[in-house]
């Protein structure tokens, strides 16, 4: 054995002054007191008050006699023995199928030809993907308003132009239109599942088929596809939840065209005279659909079997396509076109144009809608303001609280951790516009009188957020390996020390990503506000609905490209330090 | 005064009793490893001793103090103890000089005093190149030396070692085998290595507790331990071995197709009746001729299978009555099947081993 260290030897008879000797004093007794159960009351109260009691308010608002105490059944009667408030219900299950299989139609092809094929601007497709994402479902709908109205729509103006026809053949205000617009803002969520799911795919799983004699589509057709069929099921059931959830599309195009979907026949409610409580037992059916839909979910993607994957295998062979890939990449363009180019260029136009419908002239370009926003209407500027900050106290609050349990949850540092985090987790059931109902139910009246105020939106965001953002750092939490945290303990850091110099530094982007994620979707949220928010406390996808009411879209879409302009400066920050995918990832 | 005293120490999960009773002690600079197979609760005990965990019953003592006992316990950062992790658990957001300074930091000791024992150690690990670097920089072998680093020089009181060598390859193993124990010897450590891999605890420990099912079936000398394996478990466990059953019959033991005087065979307490027996197949010879009757039995069978493994011929041998044995013989004894031979026994090699591990 080597004992040839001369004078490197450290003398051995030194000792260390400072280390903590032990004492009697160190011997902790367990149980006495533990300092862990304050916090353990304390966030049971917390979520106590952010998701608890706004359900159980929600369901026994359901059995209360309108405007009275008393139990009854009659808000069920009430809620479902119209016959127009079934047809939205029906109208709901209709549209929601439609978009998601628009998605699947938009999603799958894209996903494949990005993933797999030697389809020429593939880098492109991608970005533009994400583009997508970041835009807002209600500007994007304004966006096709102003591009399909059935008379002064720009499709329409330049097939009248083209063609010396009458009138065009678009209409958005209609059923197809609104599936239509729907679905082109939810394909984004099955592209990231399906994308996944291919990634992970061996080539050598198609490559063997190969080599048994399947051509491309065969090998596709008979391979791929089934590999991934739960991943796009899987997130066909989620497009089709957040359908039958979206208010604000339907609000924008549907109560124009005279029809009513679940979500605006909730709102209608909400009209004089108010109704909370046929609100509450007309949304009881809605949580339904969503916990059942949520289950067979989990149970198709946790179907492990079809996961013949073993990470990322080897080289990674590209599909050739031929003549074929040329198709594929003008499909890929139209899409693009379809649900980013198209959309962001009336809305610009409009954002800069004295009037809309004036074309795209010199004359016609001014920056009064800019001035006008920011200097001359106080609701839109107040809104503007409001939007963004109660994002930030969001996100801020979410990734917190968020932190907090996931890390209990996971280092088990209280008893009971699993059900912190299912009562974190329990708001997914919950559709955005319901969530709002359980919060005015909750918060808005006696004894806490918070309607109108920024506390009573902000509150319901972080419930809406919170099992996000639990979700993103916890999958964080879980990539540290616990043992980096018991080295600080066993070289003599308390668990303070372990938080500081270990968990928290290790922590930072997942906490960022989180940060921004939870930001943007709180910049956009329209169905949680939408009951909750008094003139004071407007937020930009709020004031969006009255805008497009009022027909002063130059104002809204002015407004909404600050939106746009904020979002995608901080979703860029956050590609800069997290990578170009991590909105998109799969949690 | 045992420097680290465990009692009866238990650990329960609900109905599952993973650590059943040990009891153990180690005196100031001894290395003793806790050897066995995954889930026969051997990091348990570690992480017990490290006060991660806290025992159901029972206590751990150390310099005469109780460290843990199923009512109270001293935290981890207060034992003053070291720890290197299967992992290695280098935090990757600090460089090497951060990473080993951390202890000598923690401990609140002068910049100064921190700045010379860290580079101290640095140098004796041969680290001090690439005291500026980030682990994610390093080899295997380099952040394996980090990590005793880190934990020799707060110069703990007992080191704690959880399977620090598995995810190394072979040759690196080796290397880092001899390491930690010269670094044990020059530093008198009082050091507790869990491992899984019996060479690696022969190679490097003064005594070696084999644990099975929560209990540590024996605890002895690598030597003693590979020879007079005291319990079926512990004789299969280390190397190789055949298992052969024995009676006593007066004086004699008779095995299926011989018998062996019981002063020749290694083991004395042997209980009247029928017995399980283990004998190495190093301790066998196969031989073409019959052998001189002195030197022990000979046993007329022949070969039925061999494997040439390079260093060494493996036989399986069926005896006449019906026995069958694996032995091993140099690459020079070439011998084809069937071919009829004899089998040479070391009688001082045969041992006997219960069955049941002891009950405590």
């Amino acid at each position: 054995m080597d004992r040839t260290c001369g004078n490197s030897r450290v003398d051995s008879t030194a000792t260390i002054p400072a280390s903590p000797a032990v004492t009697g004093r160190d011997l902790r007794p367990k149980r006495s007191f533990d300092p862990m159960v304050i916090l353990w009351i304390a966030l049971a109260l917390i979520l106590m008050f952010l998701v608890i009691n706004p359900l159980i308010r929600l369901i026994l608002d359901s059995f209360r006699q309108v405007g009275g105490s008393d139990f009854t059944l009659a808000n069920y009667i009430t809620a479902f023995s119209r016959a127009r408030h079934i047809q939205a219900v029906v109208n709901t299950l209709w549209m929601a199928s439609f978009a998601s299989l628009i998605a699947v139609a938009m999603a799958v092809p894209l996903a494949w030809a990005v993933s797999r094929t030697d389809m020429p601007g593939r880098a492109w497709a991608h970005a533009s993907v994400i583009a997508a994402f970041i835009i807002p479902t209600f500007l994007g709908a304004i966006g096709w308003m102003l591009l399909a109205g059935p008379n002064a729509g720009w499709l329409n103006r330049i097939f009248v132009g083209l063609f010396g026809t009458e009138k065009g053949p678009f209409n958005v205000f209609s059923f197809w239109g609104l599936c239509f617009v729907i679905g082109i803002y939810a394909f984004p969520l099955i592209y990231v599942f399906t994308r996944s799911a291919l990634d992970l795919i061996s080539t050598e799983m198609e490559e063997a088929a190969a080599v048994h004699g399947a051509g491309t589509l065969r090998t596709m057709m008979k391979v791929t596809l089934p590999l991934v069929l739960p991943a796009i099921l899987g997130g066909f059931i989620l497009v089709f939840l957040e359908a039958t959830a979206l208010y604000g599309t339907p609000a924008l195009i549907a109560i124009p065209a005279r029809f009513n979907v679940a979500t605006t026949q909730l709102a209608t409610f909400f009209e004089h005279p108010l109704r909370v409580e046929v609100a509450a037992a007309f949304s009881m059916p809605m949580i339904g659909v969503t916990i059942v839909l949520l289950w067979i979910q989990r149970l198709i993607l946790s179907n492990r079997s079809y996961v013949s994957v073993s990470g990322k295998g080897g080289d990674r062979r590209l599909v050739r396509l031929g003549a074929w890939k040329w198709l594929l990449a003008t499909y890929a363009l139209l899409i693009s076109l379809v649900t980013v180019l198209l959309p962001l260029i009336v809305l610009l136009h409009c954002a800069f144009a004295k009037a809309w419908g004036q074309g795209a002239s010199i004359s016609n370009l001014t920056l009064d809608n800019f001035h006008h926003i920011f200097f001359e209407q106080l609701t839109v500027r107040r809104s503007m303001w409001n939007t963004f900050s109660y994002a930030a106290v969001t996100a801020t609050a979410c990734c917190t609280l968020g932190f907090g349990i996931a890390y209990i949850v996971q280092r088990r540092l209280l008893p009971l951790a699993p059900l912190l985090s299912f009562l974190t987790l329990s708001p997914v059931i919950i559709p955005g516009i319901v969530l709002a109902i359980c919060f005015y139910s909750a918060y808005a009246g006696a004894p806490f009188y918070l309607y109108g105020s920024s506390a009573i939106v902000i509150v319901a965001f972080i419930t809406r957020f919170l099992p996000i953002a639990f979700v993103s750092v916890g999958s964080g939490i879980r990539s540290i390996n616990p043992e980096l945290e018991e080295a600080v303990r066993i070289l003599g850091g308390n668990r303070l020390m372990v938080l500081r110099r270990v968990v928290a530094p290790l922590l930072k982007k997942t906490l960022l990503g989180a940060w921004i994620l939870t930001f943007v979707l709180a910049t956009r949220e329209l169905s949680t506000a939408v009951f909750l928010s008094g003139p004071e406390t407007r937020v930009i996808s709020v004031l969006t609905l009255d805008l497009s009411e009022q027909g002063r879209y130059e104002i809204l879409a002015a407004m909404g490209v600050v939106l746009l302009v904020v979002t995608t400066l901080v979703v860029l920050a956050g590609m800069r330090v997290l990578g170009r995918d991590f909105m998109l990832r799969r949690t | 005064m045992p420097k680290l005293n465990l009692k009866g120490l238990t650990k329960r999960y609900g109905s599952l009793t993973v650590v059943d009773h040990i009891d153990l002690s180690l005196h100031q600079g001894e290395f003793v490893s806790l050897l066995g197979p995954s889930g026969c609760g051997k990091t348990t005990t570690l992480r017990m001793i490290a006060g991660f965990i806290d025992p159901s019953e029972g206590t751990i003592e150390m310099n005469d103090r109780v460290m843990s006992s199923p009512t109270a316990s001293v935290p981890p950062e207060r034992r003053n103890m070291a720890m290197i992790f299967q992992s290695y658990a280098i935090w990757p957001n600090m460089t090497v000089f951060d990473n080993v300074a951390f202890g000598l930091r923690a401990r609140r000791l002068s910049n100064e005093e921190v700045r010379r024992r860290t580079t101290e150690l640095l140098s004796i690990v041969k680290l001090d190149q690439l005291s500026a670097r980030y682990p994610s920089e390093l080899s295997g072998g380099q952040q394996q030396r980090v990590a005793l680093a880190r934990a020799i020089v707060i110069k703990p009181e007992v080191l704690l070692l959880d399977e620090p060598l598995s995810n190394l390859d072979a040759n690196l193993r080796e290397e880092m085998r001899g390491e930690i124990r010269r670094l044990h010897d020059e530093f008198n450590m009082t050091t507790i290595y869990v491992t899984h891999d019996q060479s690696e605890a022969m190679a490097i420990s003064d005594r070696i507790a084999v644990m099975n099912q929560g209990k540590i079936d024996q605890l002895d000398a690598p030597v003693n331990i590979y020879r007079v394996p005291k319990t079926r478990f512990v004789a299969g466990f280390i190397g190789r071995t055949n298992f052969i059953e024995g009676r006593l019959n007066g004086d004699v033991v008779s095995f299926n197709g011989f018998e062996i005087a019981r002063s020749r065979l290694g083991t004395s307490s042997i209980p009247a009746g029928s017995s399980t027996f283990s004998v190495r197949p190093q301790s066998m010879e196969v031989l073409a001729l019959r052998p001189a009757e002195a030197s022990g039995p000979g046993i007329a069978g022949k070969i039925v299978a061999r494997t040439f493994l390079g260093e060494t011929w493996d036989y399986v041998f069926d005896s006449d009555s019906g026995l069958r044995l694996r032995v091993v013989s140099p690459p020079a004894v070439a011998l084809e099947i069937d071919q009829p031979v004899w089998l040479r026994i070391d009688s001082a090699q045969i041992v006997r081993v219960e069955d049941q591990p002891a009950a405590v």
